[in-house]
């Protein structure tokens, strides 16, 4: 795989747009899901997206070896950040819709049943609105590390940073994450609400 | 104490506990962490609900791409730019500061040294200035205005010619006081002119209309410049052959007057419906004083240039002097000879009102050619005039005024102007380019903090 993507990439850099094209069938998920964590609706994730692969792909050249998903992901997170920036400025898109979205295309796990697939939709959307509480760099380091389940090195890589910075923006921002839904423990499932009985 | 330290523990431990459920802590540090763990409920609980959130994120759910991203049309490649970009930045950066360098000395220079130069200039002009109106002025010091006196008047080698001048018929006006008689002298010029500061060629007495008026330097120059050409003018034009025996020019500074020879002062003086003092005063000689052929006496006067619909009368009434002085002096056989925009020579009268008194410096198309009353015939007379001229008066008052006229502009322009204007331009366009070129290059940083 890796050097399927090495070729690709090789491919994108001398103009190929198809080889391009595979590299977004590969990443569009982790990008769109990246977008739609940072970002508060599913259209701006799609806006956010599709910004994210042009200006990857404009950008190519500047890609130098190394991790692409971080490369990829940064860029992904930089045009979430203007998309929000857009967003501010005008009226905001309602939450409750993005929720929807984001809730709605989930794959119920087949173990749960209907009222453990209520509960949960309803964490999701307490995390959801908890992400979007933090600032923007934890919650960037939270999404990538907890969401998407990067190591704290990829993330470091993402953004930029060392890895000890990485390491304490991901214990603020879980530590935020875990006030916010503390606070909000009754409407949470079981993990949550065990701990208060105990 | 033991709280103490159990408190420090425990601060330490909750920022552990991040790491600590990643597995990021050392073999060492986790051992003490899982002790203070073992001992205190609260950090077991927030350990617990920190590893329930993390759960929680890490379950939220991987959604499916809601439709392709794949790009339809391949986008502008900005890379391919990028080693240009790159050095177009790194030139605009250093423009900037550049740019904010030259500012930064311009503001200095302009605090420090600048707003001295500037004033420094402005000194220089009005001292120029000075120099200037004195020169047009007079030269050495000037008698009092109204007489000005050719001191060499006697010795008056110049033009010869002058008296004959024909001058009279047409253009020739009358009488200002002033300076010409200095001119007369063919080389060397000017010695008296009686105007004081302003640099006016006008009258002593009662400057024509126009210069009075005139109050700024420029203005004042202006007229001088015009005065010239009436000057000249009039005797190359209209030299009327026989008639005239009017030898009364109007120079820059009025009316002068070149002595026949046979004049005497008590002659002229009727003539021109003054008194023998006035003219004696106007040019600083005596009454006793014999005149000499071809000295050139200034008349006390006004110059005129006819409107159209004025009559000789209403002229001679508005300025209080007889017809037949105005007729005399300028020559005018019949009553009714006077065209628009011909100049008179008004001996011994005064400034009209304003309204009246057309600037004589306001440039009026000379009608003379054209004039019926003006049977002008450029005779010998062009000839003669020509000659006097250049070293006569009006060659000398054009010269002297309008190089007065010109410097006094002119140092403005330069010295004053530029120091203080310029700066403040190119402080302008320094400050607007510069933040232009910050704002270009701030852009540009944004843009390359993708990737």
């Amino acid at each position: 795989m890796p050097t399927d993507e090495s070729y690709l990439i090789d491919r994108s850099q001398s103009g190929d747009l198809a080889a391009f094209n595979v590299l977004v069938q590969c990443y569009q998920r982790q990008v769109y899901n990246l977008c739609l964590r940072l970002l508060t609706s599913a259209e701006a994730a799609e806006d956010a997206t599709q910004e994210a692969f042009i200006a990857a792909y404009r950008r190519i050249d500047s890609f130098r070896g190394g991790n692409f998903r971080a490369w990829l992901l940064r860029i992904a997170a930089n045009a979430s950040y203007d998309e929000l920036r857009r967003q501010r400025r005008r009226p905001a898109a309602s939450l409750e819709a993005a929720m929807a979205t984001g809730g709605a295309s989930q794959t119920p796990s087949p173990a749960a049943g209907p009222e453990d697939e209520a509960l949960r939709l309803e964490l999701n959307a307490h995390l959801q609105e908890g992400l979007a509480t933090l600032p923007s760099d934890q919650r960037l380091a939270v999404v990538l590390r907890d969401v998407q389940g990067m190591s704290y090195e990829e993330v470091a890589e993402v953004m930029r940073c060392s890895v000890g910075t990485v390491k304490s923006r991901i214990a603020r921002g879980r530590w935020r994450m875990r006030e916010y839904l503390m606070a909000k423990r009754e409407l949470l499932p079981r993990p949550f609400r065990l701990k208060d009985e105990e | 104490m033991l709280e103490v330290l159990a408190r420090i523990r425990h601060r330490r431990t909750r920022r552990q506990l991040s790491p600590y459920v990643d597995g990021k802590l050392s073999a060492q540090e986790s051992r003490r962490l899982e002790e203070h763990l073992a001992q205190c409920r609260a950090c077991r609980d927030e350990l617990e609900e920190l590893r329930a959130t993390v759960q929680a994120m890490a379950e939220l759910p991987l959604v499916e791409a809601p439709r392709s991203f794949a790009l339809t049309a391949a986008p502008r490649r900005v890379e391919a730019l990028r080693p240009a970009a790159r050095r177009l930045e790194f030139g605009l950066r250093a423009a900037t500061v550049a740019a904010a360098f030259v500012l930064a000395i311009v503001a200095v220079g302009d605090l420090l040294g600048l707003p001295g130069g500037g004033e420094e200039g402005n000194g220089a002009t009005v001292r120029t200035m000075q120099t200037a109106a004195r020169e047009a002025g007079a030269p050495e010091e000037a008698p009092a205005p109204g007489q000005v006196q050719p001191s060499e008047a006697a010795e008056d080698k110049a033009v010869t010619e002058a008296p004959t001048a024909p001058a009279p018929a047409t253009g020739v006006q009358g009488s200002t006081p002033s300076l010409l008689g200095g001119y007369g002298e063919g080389g060397q010029a000017t010695t008296a002119t009686p105007e004081p500061p302003a640099g006016l060629g006008g009258s002593p007495e009662e400057p024509v209309p126009a210069q009075a008026e005139a109050p700024t330097p420029a203005a004042t120059a202006a007229p001088a410049a015009t005065a010239t050409p009436a000057a000249i003018a009039p005797p190359a034009t209209g030299p009327g052959p026989a008639e005239t025996q009017e030898p009364v020019t109007i120079g820059p500074a009025g009316l002068v007057y070149v002595v026949q020879p046979g004049d005497t002062l008590t002659a002229l003086s009727e003539r021109f419906g003054l008194s023998p003092e006035t003219i004696a005063a106007a040019n600083g000689i005596a009454e006793s004083q014999p005149l000499l052929a071809e000295q050139k006496l200034v008349i006390p006067g006004a110059v005129y240039h006819v409107q159209p619909g004025d009559t000789l009368a209403d002229i001679a009434a508005d300025f209080g002097v007889p017809e037949a002085v105005i007729e005399t002096a300028n020559g005018i056989a019949a009553p009714g000879a006077i065209g628009p925009g011909q100049p008179l020579a008004i001996p011994g009268g005064g400034a009209l009102p304003a309204t009246q008194a057309p600037s004589p410096t306001a440039e009026q198309p000379r009608p003379t050619p054209t004039a019926p009353a003006v049977t002008a015939t450029p005779a010998p007379v062009g000839a003669q005039v020509s000659p006097s001229e250049p070293e006569g008066q009006p060659s000398l008052g054009a010269d002297e005024r309008a190089p007065a006229g010109a410097e006094r502009e002119a140092p403005t322009a330069e010295e004053g102007g530029p120091s203080r204007e310029t700066v403040v331009r190119w402080l302008e366009i320094g400050l607007a380019s510069g933040l232009a070129l910050l704002f270009i290059s701030w852009i540009l940083a944004r843009r390359r903090g993708w990737a």
